[in-house]
């Protein structure tokens, strides 16, 4: 029989670096989940990733046990990945920080595509676009 | 313990979520919380709160110049006070039995009557290493296997400090313990105290660069494949000639690199133990 699921929770968290404080240890602590165990769960898991934000959903069951899935990094990480940049713009509309090609763009979207509410290739990459604009970001080619 | 850290809560659109997220993260924050329609952020100390809400204020309405929109609710700041967060978990952590001689006791609970000769008092605190989960077990039962008396332990990555206890009840004779967390160390500590085992266990806060020139008879360490990979080396030249690794906390879509890597140390495999998907590699030096 399945077990009984009591919660579901979201998280955005540094790739292996999780550790029990905020957000991880309320988020988890209040469910009764062994935050350490989680903790070294997701560290073994995602520490090919280091320097990334990883988003990870953790069901919780009745017996306190929970599994984890982890998500394709935020397309804005990503991004300012691609386009070397520590951070995006404060003022997207007025300063420009950095440019990404329409090829990297086009990477990210097809990386993005599992997590990504788009219904075709186009409309990821229109959507990563969006979200380029936003931080200051401009899409060349 | 006492840290006060900056809960934020901002409400968020659909299109706005990730880069309101990604802007927290450069400001800072330690990691995002998702809700419906929110995002709760947490800032570690020292922060002032006035400066990083009109921070977000401000980055929050330059993304509506551009024509992004925001449910109407207003930014929610909180501070919170950190505090031992498995307590709940606690509630459901019992005793657990790893073998007919090693018995895990949380400190909260009585000793049976019939204690086996290994019983180990657990607190966890914020450490890792309850017995519950697989690569604690895993390691135990390698470390029982092992230890037939008077041996000298280094234990890398100690968390609660459970290995070092149990080696020392199970007859080794002294064990440096070691942790990169200075809050697990302190774990280890008490932990160690309350097993009365103080005189046979060193403790620090640190890494195993730390550690002094010894030839140890067993090294015993469960972090994760990132940490062995890079100390394997390390850990070999403080190992004696007939001394015994024992490793885990390595997925097992990880057992390749960790073959390779033990092969190129000059190590190979006694044994190779799993449990759900975790693996524990028992390694001896090739002669």
């Amino acid at each position: 029989m399945a077990k009984k699921v009591i919660g579901s929770i979201k998280l955005q968290i540094p790739a292996g670096n999780a550790n029990p404080s905020p957000p991880v240890g309320p988020a988890l602590g209040q469910h009764g989940v062994n935050i350490m165990e989680f903790c070294k769960a997701f560290n073994a898991k995602t520490q090919d990733k280091q320097g990334l934000i990883i988003p990870v959903i953790i069901t919780v069951y009745a017996d306190h046990s929970f599994t984890f899935i982890t998500k394709t990094p935020p397309a804005p990480v990503l991004l300012k990945l691609a386009a070397g940049l520590e951070k995006g713009s404060g003022e997207p509309n007025r300063n420009k920080v950095g440019k990404v090609s329409r090829e990297q763009v086009k990477e990210i979207a097809e990386s993005k595509m599992v997590d990504l509410n788009a219904n075709d290739i186009e409309m990821a990459m229109r959507m990563i676009e969006g979200t380029a604009r936003s931080m200051g970001i401009v899409v060349e080619g | 313990m006492d840290k006060i850290w900056l809960q934020m809560t901002i409400p968020v659109s659909d299109e706005t979520s990730e880069l309101v997220s990604s802007f927290l993260f450069e400001s800072g924050a330690s990691g995002v919380l998702e809700g419906e329609g929110t995002l709760t952020i947490f800032f570690p100390p020292p922060f002032s709160a006035e400066i990083l809400l009109k921070r977000v204020q401000n980055y929050l309405n330059e993304l509506q110049r551009l024509g992004l929109s925001f449910p109407p609710q207003s930014i929610v700041t909180e501070e919170i006070r950190d505090r031992d967060w498995n307590e709940e978990w606690k509630k459901s952590y019992g005793m657990t039995k790893i073998s007919d001689r090693i018995l895990i006791r949380p400190s909260w609970e009585k000793p049976p009557q019939d204690s086996p000769e290994c019983t180990i008092e657990i607190d966890p605190e914020m450490a890792f290493g309850t017995g519950t989960h697989a690569t604690t077990s895993l390691t135990l039962q390698l470390l029982e296997k092992n230890i037939c008396g008077n041996e000298l332990i280094l234990d890398v990555g100690t968390g609660t400090g459970i290995l070092s206890i149990a080696a020392v009840k199970l007859g080794a004779k002294k064990a440096i313990a070691f942790d990169i967390d200075p809050v697990a160390a302190q774990t280890a500590f008490h932990n160690v105290m309350k097993n009365d085992v103080g005189r046979k266990i060193h403790i620090f806060a640190g890494s195993l660069e730390a550690v002094a020139k010894a030839e140890f008879d067993i090294i015993v360490a469960n972090v994760n494949r990132g940490v062995i990979l890079e100390f394997l080396p390390f850990m070999s030249k403080l190992l004696d000639n007939d001394g015994k690794i024992i490793l885990s906390g390595i997925l097992d879509r990880e057992e390749t690199m960790v073959r390779d890597a033990l092969g190129t140390c000059g190590l190979y495999i006694l044994q190779l133990t799993a449990q759900d998907e975790w693996l524990a590699f028992e390694v001896a030096k090739q002669h």
